[in-house]
C-alpha cells in the first residue's frame, strides 16, 4: 500500500467533513421547517399553548412557518429568533413572552391579503391604512403634541421600544424623523393591531385589540365597556363586542364626556346604535348607511341622506353621531307627517 | 502554486468516484440531521414536570390553600385564574429567595394538619380548611413543627403572594382573563383618549 | 483612556443633579455627569402594578437593581442584607431623572417656619431641631425658577397659609376629581381652607410637552404621556443641549478624591462596563440623595480627612430623616372613584403649623388612585383579609375608599443615620451603607393629630367606616429622605455652608435633600430642585476667570 501525503489527505477528508456537516444541518433544519411543529418547535412548553390556540382557530391550515418563518426560510430575524428562543428554553427563562417582529407583522399584511383580498382592499381604501410616515411625522401635529409613548397606543403598535428609539426630533418645532427610514411606508395601523391570528374562529371574526402596553391581544368580548356621560346622564352604549375595539382609540378623554377627545359614541337619535351599525368594517365607510334602518324620507318629509348633518357634509354644526331631535326643532319635533308619495 | 498540481491532475477521479462517496455521505448525513432532530424532538415528548420549582403534590397542596384565601364564588377565584402558575414561575425570577420558605413551609403544613385535624388538608370540608388556615395565620400551630419559616410567616408569604397573582397582570402568571378587574367593574385596558383632537368630527 | 478634565463633575442625574448641571453648563462651564442608572421609558415596564417604584414585590422599575444592597437594623443590634426592592431599603429610583421621573410629582413650596423649625418649636429633647442657614424668602427666587422652567400646575389663591410668592404659577391649577369636589365641600364646612394640589405636571401643553390626560396610575410610574415633568425631560435635555454637559449614564461613583489641600480632585467611579474610572474637574457636586450622598463622602476617605469628606464632626449621614406619614381611610356608600388619574387632587395645609401642642405637622391631601393589589392591603382593623370575606369587601369598596394621607414633619434625630457598613460591599466592591434609627416621640405624637384630623375630615365627607394609620417607631425615609449633609454656619454642627459648599473643602458642593436642615410637612420635591438652583447660582456667581473664587 502507498502512503498517501498527509498534504493530500487533508482537503479530502474536509471535503467529507464538510459535506457530512452542511447535509447534516440542512436534514435536520428540512426536518423543522417541514416537520409537524407537535413534533418539532410545539414540543417545547413554551410553544403548546401558543400551538393548542392555532389548532384551534380558523387559521389552522396555515402553517406555522408562513407567518413566523421556518428553519429553511431565507430570513434572518426570523432565524436569529427561533435561535434565540432555542437559548431561552435551554437556559430555562420563564419570563420571556413569543412575540412576533415588528417586520413581520408587517409583512403579514400582504399574506392575510392572499386569503382575504376583498377584506384587504377594503383595508387599502380606508383611513386605517396609513403609515408611519403619516402619523409620526406631520409637521402640524407635532409642532402642537409632539410624538409620545401614548401614541404607540393606537399607532405602531407593534414597534418593539419606546418613541424615542421611533421618531428624533429634527429641528424647530414640528420637524420630526424616523430614526429608520424605511420604516416610513410600514402599516402603523396593520392587520394584527385587530385581528388575533391565533383566536379561536369566532373570536377571530369579532376582532381583538392588541395592547402595546401588554404586548398582547385582548379578545373584543374582553374589552371593557366605557360608561359614557353626556353631561351627567350616562349615554346608552351599544354592547356589540366589535365596538369595544374601536373604542379603545377612538376614545373620550379620561372624563368620559360624549365627543370629547376622540370619542365617536353615538348619542341624540342615534343613541345606542353600534359604530359598525353604519360603518362598514375595513373600509370603515358609511356611505349608504342610513337605509338599513331609516326609510328614505324622515318624518318630516326630508331625504335623511340630504339632512344638514356632518353626514352630507363635514362642516355641518349637526355631527351625526350626537345630532338630535331638538337641534333642529327647538321647539320639539313636530307631529309625525304622512310621507309624501 | 505547485502544491495544487496533483489534486488538479486526478480531478477526472474526482467528478465520478468521489462525487459518488461524496453523495452518500451527504445522504447519510440528511438523514442522521434528520434524524437526530427528530430523536431531539422525541426526548422533547418526555413527560415533563408540570410546575418549575414545586412537586405535583406541593402544587395540589398550595392550590388547596390558595383556593381558601380567595375562593371562587360568583366569580373566578385564585385556583380558577392561575395563582399556581404565578407562585411557581415567580420561584424561578424574582421570588427566587423564598423557595426554601415555600419547600419547608408546605411540608410544615402537611405535618400540622395531619397531627391537629388528623387528616390532609385537601380532605377536610371548607370550613376544616378555614380552621386550619386560622391556626396557621395566628401562629398557634403546633410550634415544634414550624421553624423557618413561621406559621405566620408562611402564611403572610402565601397571602401575599396570592393577592400579587390575583391582582396583578395576566402576563405573570396569575390573573387569567383579568379575572380580577372584571370582579371590580374595573375598565382595563383603561379608555382614556390622549386630548388631541378637542371636539368632535365626523 | 482618561476622560478630559472638566470644569465639574456632578454626581447623580436627579433632581438636584439635573438642575445644577443645567445651571453651570448654560453658564459655559463643562460637566460631566456620572448617573449609575440608565435612561427609562414608560415602555420598559408600561403601568405593572407588581414591578414600578411604588410597588416593587417583583422588581424596582426604575433601580437600582439586586447589584446594590444595603444593610438594615431591625431590632437593636440586629443587622440584615436587603435588596433594593425592600421595603426597608429605602430606595430611590437610580436612572435619569431619578424620583422625578416616576413621583407624583406634587410641587410643594415649604412654609416659612419650616426654615425656623428651632425659633418656632424650640429644640425638643433627643432631636437636634435647628433652623436652616437661610430664609424662605432667601429661597423664593429659586422656587419661582423652578416652577417655570420645570413646570408646575397651581393656583394656591384659596390657602391663606401658604408662603407669599412673587408670580402666580406657570399653568392652571388641576380640577378636582370626584373624591376632591366631595372633600372639598366637607373640608369647608369644617371651617378648613381646601386648594388644589400644586403638581409638577402639564394642565395644559407647556414647554413643548403635552397636557395630561389623567391616566389612572400615574405616581410610581413615569408618563406615557411626557406630561409630568421631571429633570430628565426639562432641564438635563437643556444641559446636554448647551453643548457643554456630557451625560454618563450607568457610571456609578465610589469616591471623591480629595488632596492634602482640601481640594477636591475629581471622581472615581466604574463605568458600564466595569471598568475603573477617573474624572478629574475643578469641582465637584454631590447629588445623589440624602443617603447614596453620605455613602459616597464618608467612603471618600483622605489623608485630611480619614472619616470621610467633610465628616471630621461625624456629621455626615447623621440626622436622616423622611416623613411620618399618617393620615386616615374612609369607606362610602356612594361610589368615590371616578377613574380619572392619578387622584391626589386637593390638600389642606390648616395642620402644617400653629396647632397647639403639635410640633409641626403637615399637608394633609388625598390619595393617589389605589390599584387593586395595593387596595387588598387596605382594611380597617380586625377586618379579615382573605377568604370569601375579602373578595365582598373588595367589590363591595373598591371604587367606594377615600384616603388622606399627611407627610409629618419629622423631628432630626442625630441617631438616625446612614453609615458605612463594615463589611457588605455591592457588585463592585464598594462598602454599602447601613441604615438605623428610631423616630422622635414627637413625629407620632403629630401623627396621631394628622390621623384625627384626617378622620374628622373623612367623617365630614359622609364615610360610614374610618380607620386611622399611625407611623411606627422605626424610621423609614423612602424617597422623601433628607437631612444628611445639614447646612449651617457652625462647622462643628453641620457639614456644609448655606450654599452647599463643605466647609473645610472649598471645591466640593452638595445639592440635594441631604441639606435640608429640616424635611417640612410635604413633599420635598420642589425644595430639592430649588435648592439646585440655590447652589448652582452661587456656583456661578463665583466662576471667575475660569476658577472658583
Amino acid at each position: 500500500m502507498t502512503r498517501v501525503p498527509l498534504s493530500r489527505l487533508v482537503p479530502y477528508a474536509l471535503l467529507y467533513c464538510g459535506v457530512l456537516v452542511a447535509t447534516c444541518a440542512l436534514g435536520g433544519m428540512s426536518y423543522f421547517h417541514f416537520g409537524n411543529p407537535s413534533r418539532t418547535c410545539a414540543a417545547c412548553h413554551e410553544m403548546t399553548n401558543m400551538h393548542s390556540d392555532w389548532a384551534a382557530s380558523s387559521h389552522r391550515t396555515v402553517q406555522c412557518r408562513e407567518c413566523h418563518g421556518g428553519a429553511l426560510t431565507l430570513d434572518i430575524h426570523a432565524l436569529q429568533s427561533h435561535v434565540d428562543r432555542i437559548v431561552r428554553h435551554l437556559k430555562g427563562d420563564p419570563n420571556r413572552p413569543i412575540r412576533l417582529l415588528e417586520k413581520h407583522v408587517a409583512g403579514l399584511v400582504e399574506a392575510c391579503g392572499k386569503c382575504h383580498p376583498q377584506a384587504y382592499a377594503d383595508w387599502q381604501s380606508s383611513k386605517h391604512a396609513t403609515t408611519y410616515a403619516r402619523i409620526f411625522l406631520n409637521p402640524e401635529h407635532n409642532r402642537t403634541a409632539p410624538p409620545t409613548d401614548d401614541c404607540l397606543r393606537c399607532h405602531g403598535m407593534f414597534f418593539q421600544s419606546d418613541i424615542q428609539e421611533l421618531v428624533a426630533k429634527a429641528g424647530p418645532a414640528g420637524d420630526w424623523n424616523l430614526r429608520n427610514a424605511a420604516r416610513a411606508n410600514q402599516p402603523a395601523i396593520p392587520c394584527l393591531a385587530c385581528h388575533q391570528i391565533h383566536a379561536v374562529a369566532d373570536a377571530t371574526q369579532t376582532a381583538s385589540f392588541f395592547s402595546h402596553r401588554d404586548q398582547t391581544h385582548y379578545s373584543a368580548s374582553r374589552l371593557p365597556v366605557p360608561t359614557i356621560f353626556q353631561g351627567d346622564r350616562a349615554v346608552r352604549v351599544s354592547m356589540d363586542p366589535r365596538q369595544r375595539v374601536c373604542m379603545q382609540c377612538h376614545a373620550p378623554d379620561a372624563n368620559h364626556q360624549l365627543a370629547s377627545s376622540d370619542d365617536r359614541t353615538p348619542a341624540g337619535v342615534h343613541e345606542g346604535l353600534s359604530c359598525r351599525d353604519c360603518h362598514w368594517s375595513h373600509t370603515n365607510s358609511a356611505r349608504a348607511s342610513c337605509d338599513a334602518c331609516h326609510p328614505a324620507r324622515s318624518h318630516c318629509g326630508i331625504e335623511v341622506q340630504k339632512m344638514d348633518t356632518t353626514f352630507l357634509t363635514a362642516q355641518s354644526r349637526h355631527n351625526i353621531h350626537t345630532v338630535a331631535c331638538l337641534d333642529c326643532h327647538p321647539q320639539g319635533p313636530p307631529a309625525k307627517r304622512a310621507l309624501a308619495k | 502554486m505547485s502544491e495544487f498540481q496533483p489534486l488538479h491532475r486526478e480531478s477526472r477521479g474526482f467528478s465520478r468516484r468521489t462525487a459518488l462517496k461524496l453523495g452518500i455521505v451527504g445522504v447519510i448525513g440528511a438523514a442522521s440531521g434528520a434524524g437526530s432532530t427528530a430523536l431531539v424532538a422525541h426526548l422533547a415528548k418526555a413527560p415533563r414536570p408540570r410546575y418549575r420549582f414545586f412537586t405535583e403534590d406541593e402544587a395540589a397542596l398550595l392550590i388547596e390553600i390558595c383556593d381558601q384565601i380567595i375562593p371562587q364564588d360568583d366569580t373566578p377565584g385564585a385556583r380558577e385564574t392561575g395563582a399556581i402558575s404565578y407562585i411557581d414561575r415567580q420561584l424561578c425570577g424574582a421570588l427566587v429567595r423564598h423557595r426554601s420558605a415555600y419547600r419547608q413551609g408546605l411540608e410544615s403544613f402537611r405535618q400540622t394538619c395531619k397531627a391537629v385535624h388528623g387528616a390532609p388538608f385537601e380532605s377536610l370540608a371548607t370550613p376544616g380548611k378555614i380552621e386550619a388556615l386560622r391556626l396557621i395565620e395566628s401562629g398557634r400551630a403546633p410550634a415544634g413543627l414550624w421553624s423557618d419559616p413561621s406559621a405566620a410567616g408562611f402564611f403572610g408569604l402565601v397571602l401575599a403572594h396570592t393577592m400579587q397573582s390575583f391582582y396583578g397582570s395576566p402576563k405573570h402568571g396569575g390573573n387569567r382573563n383579568y379575572a380580577s378587574y372584571h370582579m371590580l367593574g374595573l375598565d382595563y385596558p383603561q379608555v382614556a383618549g390622549q386630548n388631541r383632537y378637542k371636539g368632535p368630527s365626523t | 483612556m482618561s476622560p478630559g478634565h472638566v470644569n465639574a463633575v456632578v454626581v447623580g442625574a436627579g433632581a438636584g443633579g439635573g438642575v445644577v448641571a443645567k445651571e453651570l453648563s448654560e453658564a459655559g462651564l463643562s460637566v460631566v455627569i456620572l448617573e449609575r442608572g440608565d435612561w427609562v421609558s414608560f415602555e420598559t415596564y408600561g403601568q405593572d402594578e407588581l414591578i414600578n417604584q411604588r410597588t416593587t414585590v417583583l422588581g424596582n422599575a426604575y433601580g437600582p437593581d439586586d447589584r446594590s444592597p444595603r444593610v438594615v437594623e431591625g431590632a437593636p443590634g440586629n443587622w440584615s442584607v436587603v435588596m433594593p426592592n425592600d421595603g426597608a431599603y429605602n430606595n430611590n429610583a437610580a436612572c435619569v431623572g431619578s424620583g422625578t421621573v416616576s413621583y407624583g410629582a406634587m410641587a410643594w413650596r415649604y412654609m416659612e417656619k419650616d426654615f425656623l423649625m428651632r425659633s418656632t418649636y424650640g429644640r425638643p429633647e433627643g432631636s437636634t431641631l435647628e433652623d436652616w442657614p437661610l430664609t424662605y424668602a432667601d429661597l423664593e427666587p429659586c422656587y419661582e425658577k423652578a416652577e417655570r422652567e420645570v413646570g408646575v400646575s397651581g393656583d394656591m389663591s384659596a390657602n391663606p397659609f401658604a408662603a407669599p410668592r412673587r408670580s402666580p404659577y406657570p399653568m392652571p391649577a388641576f380640577a378636582y376629581n370626584r373624591e376632591g369636589v366631595m372633600l372639598e365641600a366637607a373640608a369647608k364646612r369644617l371651617g378648613l381652607h381646601p386648594f388644589p394640589i400644586p403638581m409638577l405636571r402639564n394642565s395644559v401643553p407647556y414647554g413643548g410637552r403635552n397636557a395630561c390626560i389623567h391616566n389612572r396610575y400615574c405616581c410610581g410610574f413615569a408618563c406615557p404621556n411626557n406630561a409630568k415633568n421631571g429633570t430628565q425631560n426639562t432641564v438635563i435635555p437643556r444641559a446636554i443641549a448647551s453643548g457643554n454637559c456630557e451625560l454618563r449614564t450607568r457610571c456609578t461613583a465610589y469616591e471623591v478624591v480629595v488632596d492634602d489641600h482640601a481640594v477636591a480632585r475629581g471622581v472615581r467611579y466604574f463605568d458600564g462596563d466595569d471598568r475603573a474610572q477617573y474624572q478629574t474637574a475643578d469641582m465637584v457636586v454631590v447629588c445623589g440623595g440624602a443617603i447614596e450622598t453620605a455613602r459616597l463622602l464618608l467612603n471618600s476617605k483622605s489623608k485630611l480627612f480619614p472619616n470621610g469628606a467633610g465628616n471630621r464632626y461625624d456629621w455626615v449621614g447623621r440626622n436622616l430623616q423622611g416623613h411620618a406619614y399618617s393620615g386616615a381611610d374612609g369607606l362610602f356608600e356612594e361610589e368615590t372613584f371616578d377613574d380619572v388619574g392619578p387622584g391626589a387632587t386637593v390638600a389642606v395645609s390648616d395642620y402644617s403649623h400653629g396647632n397647639p401642642g403639635v410640633t409641626g405637622g403637615a399637608m394633609l391631601c388625598n390619595e393617589f388612585i389605589r390599584p387593586p393589589y395595593g387596595f387588598s392591603g387596605m382594611r380597617p382593623p380586625g377586618e379579615p383579609s382573605w377568604g370569601k370575606a375579602h373578595k365582598d369587601f373588595q367589590r363591595r369598596f373598591f371604587k367606594r375608599s377615600v384616603s388622606l394621607r399627611g407627610p409629618v414633619q419629622e423631628m432630626p434625630v442625630f441617631d438616625v443615620r446612614a453609615q458605612i457598613d463594615p463589611s457588605v460591599r455591592d457588585h463592585w466592591g464598594i462598602p454599602v451603607v447601613r441604615l438605623s434609627g428610631n423616630r422622635h416621640p414627637l413625629d407620632i405624637e403629630a401623627g396621631r393629630f394628622i390621623a384625627a384630623r384626617a378622620e374628622q375630615w373623612l367623617r365630614e365627607s359622609g364615610a360610614i367606616a374610618t380607620w386611622r394609620n399611625i407611623p411606627g417607631k422605626g424610621a423609614g425615609s423612602g424617597q422623601h429622605q433628607a437631612g444628611t449633609c445639614r447646612m449651617g454656619s457652625d462647622p462643628k454642627t453641620s457639614v456644609t455652608n448655606r450654599f452647599g459648599q463643605l466647609h473645610e473643602v472649598e471645591n466640593l458642593f452638595v445639592a440635594d435633600a441631604s441639606l435640608h436642615v429640616t424635611n417640612g410637612g410635604f413633599n420635598p420635591a420642589l425644595t430639592i430642585l430649588a435648592l439646585g438652583y440655590w447652589v448652582g447660582g452661587h456656583i456661578k456667581g463665583r466662576w471667575k476667570g475660569g476658577a472658583l473664587t
